[in-house]
C-alpha cells in the first residue's frame, strides 16, 4: 500500500502540468495541486504543505530560482522537497539550484508512464518505506 | 527495398548515396543479380541501418549530408563490422585513395563509373570468403541462425512468413529499441507497398501466436504511443527475481515470483495508460502548440525575407522552440520533441543565426509533422473531455438531465390524443400536429431545441402515398434516430414495402386500444432511449480502446476499456455491460477462448458478443462464430457504421428480452 501523497506542480505551460497532473494520479494515485506561476506556487505550498514541489525553471515574471529562494525562504516551505523539471540542463544554473537547496532535476520531455517514478527515485520514496 | 523472401540466396548490400538517379540504376542492376539492395541517402541512416541489420557489403559515397563517408566507414569498422566496404567518390587522386582505404575500406571506386564496372567490383569484393558468418541471434531459448534463416525454440523449428521473420530478427538485433510503426513499415515494406498502421499489427500479433504455439510467451511488448519492442528474455526476469529472494526459501519464492509478475502488469498497465491519458489530452492543447509551431514559422518566414532575426522575435522563437522541446515527448511525439531540441540549439546559439537554411528547414519539416498530427487530433469531436480522469459526456449527460421522451403525433383523431394524453406517463411529452405540413414545421421549428424523438404518424384516411414516403424519407434522414410508428388500417405486404423504402418503421394497427398503442411504443422506447449504453470492451491496444471510447460516446454508449483479459470475468458482474466487444489476437488469451468463457455461463447466454478484427480469414470467422458471437467486425471500420450495428445488436437484445420475460410472466 502507499501513502497518499501531495505533490505540487509549478509550471506556467499548462500541458504540462495536465499531464503531470494525470499521470501521477494514475500512476501512483498521488494527491496532485498545481500552479501557473511562480508567486502563485509559493502561495499554494504554503497553504497546502506538499510533501513535495516539481518546479519549472524557465517561467515568465518570477523565473524557477526565484521561486526557490522565495519557497527556502518561510519556515513552512522550506524543507519541502523541491525538484526542477526544465529541458536545459546548463551546468551553472544547476550549481545555482543546488546550492539553493533543489533535491534533483527532471528533464523535460518527461515519460507519463514513468514520471512517478522518476520523483520517487529522486526523493528516494521507495515503497519500502511506506509499506 | 529489403526483400526477406530472398535472404536465403541472396547476399544483402546496403548502398548509402544521396544521388537517387545513381542509386536507382545500381539497385536495378544489382537486384537483377539476385542480390538484395537496401539505400538511403545519408550516412546517420546509413549507420542506423548498418546496426539494425547485417549486411554483406556497404557502398559508401564519401560525399555524403550528415556523417560523410569515410567517417562512417571508420565508425562501422570501429563497431566491429566484418563485411566489406566500397568506397565511391569524385576524387581521383592517390591521397584521397589512401585516405579511404586506411578507413577500413575494401576497396575504391571513382565516379563517374560505369554500372557495368560498379557490379563487377561488388562481386569481385563478395567472392572474397570474409568472416561475416552472422552470429546467432538468442532470446532465451529462441534461437534465429540469419545464415540459414532457421528459427528455433529449445530445438523445435518454428516456420514464419517472410515479413514475420523480418520482424523478429529486427526486435531481436535491437533488444532494446522501441520500434514505431513507421520506422518497421521504412525497414520491412518496399516503397511501392504502402500498407497502414493495421498491416503491421495484423503481422506482429501473428508472430506473437506463432511463438507463443511453439511455446514463447511475451517476447514483444507493445510500448504505448511509440511502438514494439523486444522484452527482456524469461531467464532474465527469473534471474532478477531469484536475486532479490535469495534468501527466502524455495517455496516462497515461488509464490513471490507470481506475486512479481502479477505486480509488475498491473505496474505495467498503469504506465501505459499514464501514457494513454497524457495522449488523450494532445486535443485540449492543440491550440498551445500550434501558436508555438505559428511563432516558429513567423520566424522563418522572416530570416528568409530579410536574411535576419529582429531580437524579439528570435526570442520568442527560441522559447516557443524550448516548450516545444519539454511538452512534444509527453504526447508521444519523440521525433518533433528532437526536432524542436535541433531548432532550439540553433537559435541559442548566438544572435546571429550561423546556419539559417538548415534552420527553415527544420521548422519546416516539424510544421509538416505537427500541422498532420494537429489535423488528426482535431477530427475527433470533444464531445468528451478527460478532466481530472472523469470523462464528461456532453450527449450523456444531456439524456441523464432530460429523461423526457417527446412524442409527436400527426393525426387527424381528437379521440387518439385525447386518449393517449389520459394514459402516458409523465415522462411522455406528447405534441399533436394534424398534417404532414404540421409536422415538417415541428422539425424544422424545433431544430435549436431538441427534435421530436418519437414520432406516430396515423395515416387512416390517407388516400396517397406519395407525400408520406417523401415525408418520411426526409425527416428518417435527417433524424436517423427518431423512432417512427405508423398507425395504418392497410396492413398488406406492399403499403409495408412502400413505407420501408422510405425509412425504418413500426407498424401499428389501429385495431387495438390506446393502452395497447401505448404500451407497444414504450416498449421500443425503452430499448432505444435508455439512460445509456453501455459496452465492455477488450483490447490489447490502448490506442483503439481509447478510440472507442472517445468516438463511441458520440453515441451514448459509454464503453468500460479492458486491457488485460483477464480481468473481464471480474469485471463482467460488476459492470453487467449491453454489450461485449473483443478483439480475436491478444496476448495470452484470445479473444475466442474469451467468447466461450463467458458462454459457459448461463447468466451471459444473451449477451450480444461481438469481434472486432483485421483478420477475416473463414477459419478465424468460423472460430467466432462457433464461439458464440454474434458478428464480426472488421477492421479498419467507421465509427457511425460501428455504433449503428452496436446499437442495433443491443436494442434488439433488450427487446427479445423483455418479450421472453412477458411470456415467462
Amino acid at each position: 500500500m502507499t501513502a497518499q501523497r501531495k505533490i505540487l506542480i509549478i509550471d506556467d505551460e499548462p500541458d504540462i502540468r495536465e499531464v503531470a497532473k494525470l499521470s501521477l494520479k494514475i500512476t501512483k494515485h498521488w494527491d496532485i495541486v498545481s500552479a501557473g506561476s511562480g508567486d502563485e506556487g509559493v502561495r499554494i505550498a504554503l497553504e497546502e504543505r506538499p510533501d513535495a514541489i516539481l518546479l519549472d525553471v524557465l517561467m515568465p515574471i518570477m523565473n524557477g530560482l526565484a521561486t526557490l529562494k522565495s519557497l527556502k525562504s518561510y519556515p513552512e516551505t522550506q524543507v519541502i522537497p523541491v525538484i526542477l523539471l526544465t529541458a536545459t540542463v546548463k551546468k551553472a544554473i544547476q550549481e545555482d539550484f543546488f546550492y539553493l537547496g533543489a533535491q534533483g532535476i527532471l528533464i523535460k520531455p518527461f515519460d507519463p508512464g514513468l514520471l512517478g517514478e522518476q520523483i520517487e527515485s529522486i526523493l528516494g520514496w521507495t515503497n519500502l518505506n511506506m509499506v | 527495398m529489403a526483400q526477406i523472401a530472398n535472404l536465403v540466396s541472396a547476399m544483402k548490400i546496403l548502398l548509402v548515396e544521396d544521388d537517387e538517379i545513381f542509386i536507382a540504376a545500381i539497385a536495378t542492376s544489382l537486384a537483377c543479380q539476385n542480390y538484395t539492395v537496401e539505400s538511403v541517402t545519408d550516412g546517420e541512416q546509413g549507420w542506423e541501418y548498418a546496426q539494425a541489420t547485417l549486411y554483406d557489403l556497404i557502398v559508401l559515397d564519401i560525399n555524403l549530408p550528415g556523417l560523410d563517408g569515410i567517417s562512417l566507414c571508420r565508425q562501422l569498422r570501429d563497431a566491429d563490422y566484418k563485411g566489406a566496404i566500397l568506397l565511391l567518390t569524385a576524387q581521383d587522386d592517390a591521397h584521397s585513395k589512401v585516405i579511404g582505404l586506411d578507413s577500413g575500406a575494401d576497396d575504391y571506386v571513382v565516379k563517374p563509373c560505369t554500372t557495368e564496372e560498379l557490379t563487377a567490383r561488388i562481386r569481385a569484393l563478395l567472392r572474397r570468403p570474409r568472416e561475416t558468418t552472422a552470429p546467432i541471434l538468442q532470446w532465451g531459448t529462441l534461437q534465429l541462425n540469419p545464415s540459414t534463416c532457421q528459427i528455433t525454440l529449445a530445438d523445435q523449428e518454428i516456420t514464419l512468413s517472410p515479413k514475420e521473420y523480418g520482424l523478429l530478427e529486427l526486435f531481436l538485433r535491437n533488444p532494446q529499441r522501441i520500434f514505431s510503426n513507421a520506422m518497421l513499415l521504412e525497414r520491412l515494406w518496399g516503397f511501392d507497398e504502402t500498407p497502414g498502421d493495421e498491416t503491421i499489427r495484423t503481422h506482429i500479433k501473428r508472430l506473437r501466436r506463432k511463438l507463443k504455439s511453439a511455446g514463447a510467451e511475451d517476447v514483444i511488448e507493445n510500448v504505448y504511443g511509440m511502438g514494439y519492442r523486444l522484452m527482456p528474455p524469461p531467464d532474465q526476469l527469473i534471474a532478477a527475481s531469484a536475486e532479490s529472494t535469495d534468501a527466502i526459501n524455495s517455496a516462497d519464492r515461488a509464490d513471490q515470483d507470481s506475486n512479481l509478475s502479477t505486480a509488475s502488469i498491473a505496474v505495467n498497465e498503469k504506465v501505459e495508460a499514464a501514457r494513454a491519458a497524457a495522449i488523450a489530452t494532445l486535443s485540449q492543447f492543440s491550440d498551445v502548440i500550434a501558436a508555438r509551431l505559428a511563432t516558429l514559422q513567423e520566424a522563418a518566414e522572416t530570416l528568409q525575407e530579410i536574411g535576419a532575426l529582429p531580437s524579439t522575435l528570435h526570442q520568442q522563437a527560441q522559447q516557443a522552440a524550448h516548450k516545444l522541446v519539454g511538452s512534444l515527448g509527453m504526447f508521444g511525439l519523440q521525433e518533433e520533441s528532437n526536432l524542436s531540441k535541433k531548432i532550439e540549439t540553433c537559435l541559442s546559439q548566438s544572435s546571429v543565426i550561423s546556419n539559417p537554411c538548415q534552420l527553415c528547414k527544420w521548422i519546416s519539416q516539424l510544421s509538416q509533422n505537427l500541422e498532420a498530427v494537429l489535423i488528426k487530433v482535431n477530427k475527433i469531436p470533444s464531445a468528451c473531455q478527460i478532466e481530472s480522469g472523469i470523462r464528461i459526456n456532453a450527449i450523456f449527460s444531456d439524456c441523464l438531465e432530460q429523461q423526457m421522451i417527446s412524442l409527436l403525433v400527426v393525426s387527424t383523431s381528437d379521440e387518439l390524443i385525447r386518449a393517449l394524453v389520459d394514459i402516458a406517463p409523465k415522462t411522455l411529452q406528447i405534441t399533436q400536429v394534424t398534417d404532414l405540413d404540421q409536422a415538417q414545421q415541428q422539425f424544422v421549428h424545433r431544430l435549436a431545441q431538441r427534435p421530436p424523438d418519437v414520432l406516430l404518424l396515423d395515416i387512416v384516411g390517407f388516400a396517397n402515398m406519395v407525400p408520406i414516403s417523401s415525408f418520411l424519407e426526409k425527416v428518417s434522414e435527417a433524424f436517423p434516430d427518431l423512432l417512427i410508428f405508423i398507425l395504418s388500417c392497410q396492413n398488406t405486404f406492399q403499403v409495408r414495402l412502400k413505407l420501408a423504402r422510405s425509412c425504418q418503421y413500426t407498424f401499428l394497427s389501429p385495431s387495438v386500444t390506446a393502452q395497447h398503442l401505448l404500451d407497444k411504443m414504450l416498449e421500443k422506447c425503452s430499448c432505444y432511449f435508455p439512460t445509456h449504453y453501455h459496452v465492455l470492451a477488450v483490447d490489447d491496444d490502448l490506442m483503439v480502446l481509447r478510440a472507442l471510447e472517445q468516438q463511441l460516446s458520440r453515441w451514448g454508449i459509454q464503453v468500460t476499456a479492458l486491457s488485460n483479459p483477464e480481468q473481464l470475468w471480474n469485471t463482467l458482474p460488476q459492470t453487467k455491460p449491453d454489450l461485449v466487444l473483443l478483439d480475436v489476437e491478444m496476448p495470452r488469451i484470445r479473444g475466442i477462448e474469451l467468447c466461450r468463457v463467458i458462454r459457459s455461463d448461463c447468466q451471459w447466454d444473451a449477451l450480444p458478443i461481438v469481434f472486432l478484427s483485421a483478420q477475416s480469414d473463414c477459419r478465424t470467422l468460423q472460430q467466432v462464430y462457433s464461439s458464440g458471437a454474434d458478428d464480426y467486425i472488421t477492421k479498419p471500420f467507421e465509427y457511425k457504421a460501428l455504433a449503428t450495428r452496436l446499437l442495433n445488436k443491443i436494442r434488439r437484445s433488450r427487446l427479445v428480452q423483455r418479450k421472453l420475460i412477458g411470456v415467462s410472466k
